[in-house]
């Protein structure tokens, strides 16, 4: 059995996360990178993507929007600016708010915010990307 | 008899708002109860995040963040947060009085404003405001929070205000608030508050991803978004606070009125039975 470390993902609105996992997979700004007990210290920035926490065989799957990570040998805080579970994302919605910032940024009106229409739709498709390998692991 | 019937009329007005005010009590309680619930949940975040950032600050060292610059001089922005309606007791009134002190011993303060009564009051006394929030609550949603953090960022960086300030109401409990002014820029790393969480490895041991500058600039511009969350939190908090408060007052009147006023309704009912008898009497002794 591998070592494990502890993990604590924490946002605001949200309770506080606590695990104890083996591995832990990141979606860092410049990469997705793995975390296993001992890992170096590393401050890194994310963007909004997918979390993996891996534990006892078992893979538990988060989205993250965007956020930072503290990495120490023992210890990994996950400080993200929202958080969900696989399981709870609503696809439909997702969906929704990637249709409506896909024509915010194609039709390019004055005064639109592209800004957060893109940071919306990169949120929208890791979103619905969460959900697609949820859903593939669950089969 | 148009008496009693005026009477009827008006217990049943009182009743009706008994009940209103009761269930606004009911409903002021339950959005504090969540509100407190967010303010609990966002607690340990900003502890964590000062940590975060207090390790990195002693690490960059004399690069510094341009929302940590001090100035000696510059413009002072003010940002108010009151409710968006009334029937609060003297929540608003706390916080506008405070405000309104404020604003005449330093005209020159640009105003941000959340929240309907916050604007009406300036607006009403011909007060520029900068930029006014109106809706915020009960949501307080993360967007409204960083399109605040946006424009206070460009104030203090493009403008060179020396200062933003915070005028919220702190909730202390469920029957105190105070009307609570605060500094949210520039930012001093040495009093944020964490957990003071020593370990055991050295400062210099990290590993920063893509680089220290990027992600100091990001984690303080998220603590700031933090921080304005948890002001705007924590007024909700005190606003349903000093709502339910306000409430149960009114239940209490309400219900004391009814007592009276049934009293008075029994009493005029009594004086007219009273009244009919005695004239029966009299009309019964006038036939003898």
């Amino acid at each position: 059995m591998s070592k494990t470390f502890k993990l604590q993902v924490v946002a605001p609105d949200h309770p506080v996360l606590a695990e104890e996992p083996t591995l832990v997979e990141l979606p860092g700004e410049v990469g997705e990178f793995g975390v296993m007990a001992g890992h170096m210290s590393l401050l890194s920035t994310l963007k909004p993507g997918t979390l993996r926490i891996i534990k006892d065989q078992q893979r538990d799957l988060y989205f993250v929007a965007g956020g930072f990570a503290e990495v120490n040998p023992a210890s990994v805080i996950v400080l993200a600016e929202e958080y969900v579970k696989a399981g709870e994302i609503d696809v439909d919605e997702a969906k929704k708010i990637k249709k409506q910032s896909e024509e915010i940024l194609s039709e390019k009106k004055e005064g639109a915010d592209l800004k957060a229409a893109l940071n919306a739709l990169s949120r929208a498709e890791a979103r619905l990307k969460v959900a697609e390998e949820f859903k593939s692991l669950k089969k | 008899m148009a008496q009693i019937k005026e009477i009827k009329t008006r217990i049943k007005s009182v009743k009706n708002i008994g009940q209103i005010t009761k269930a606004m009590k009911m409903v002021a309680s339950a959005r504090l109860k969540r509100a407190q619930e967010r303010i609990l949940g966002a607690r340990p975040y900003a502890i964590k995040m000062a940590d975060v950032m207090k390790n990195l600050a002693s690490k960059a060292g004399e690069e510094v963040h341009p929302l940590l610059s001090v100035r000696e001089e510059g413009k002072t922005a003010l940002m108010v947060i009151t409710a968006d309606r009334g029937l609060c007791g003297s929540f608003n009134t706390n916080i506008l009085r405070q405000a309104h002190a404020y604003m005449k011993e330093n005209p020159q303060t640009v105003l941000l404003t959340v929240g309907k009564k916050g604007r009406d009051f300036f607006k009403r006394r011909n007060y520029p405001i900068r930029r006014e929030w109106l809706s915020v609550f009960p949501r307080v949603a993360m967007e409204t929070v960083l399109e605040m953090r946006d424009e206070i960022e460009t104030l203090f960086i493009a403008e060179k205000f020396k200062t933003v300030k915070v005028l919220y109401t702190e909730f202390k409990s469920v029957i105190t608030q105070k009307a609570a002014m605060d500094t949210l820029l520039p930012i001093k790393v040495e009093e944020l508050q964490g957990e003071g969480q020593k370990t055991d490895y050295e400062a210099g041991d990290y590993d920063f991803e893509p680089d220290i500058e990027t992600i100091m600039e990001k984690l303080i511009s998220q603590y700031l978004a933090t921080q304005i969350h948890r002001y705007l939190l924590e007024s909700f908090s005190s606003e349903m606070g000093a709502k339910r408060n306000a409430m149960e007052a009114a239940s209490k009147n309400a219900s004391e009125m009814m007592a009276k006023l049934t009293l008075e309704f029994n009493r005029a009912r009594q004086a007219m039975i009273t009244k009919e008898i005695a004239e029966i009497v009299g009309g019964a002794a006038a036939l003898q």
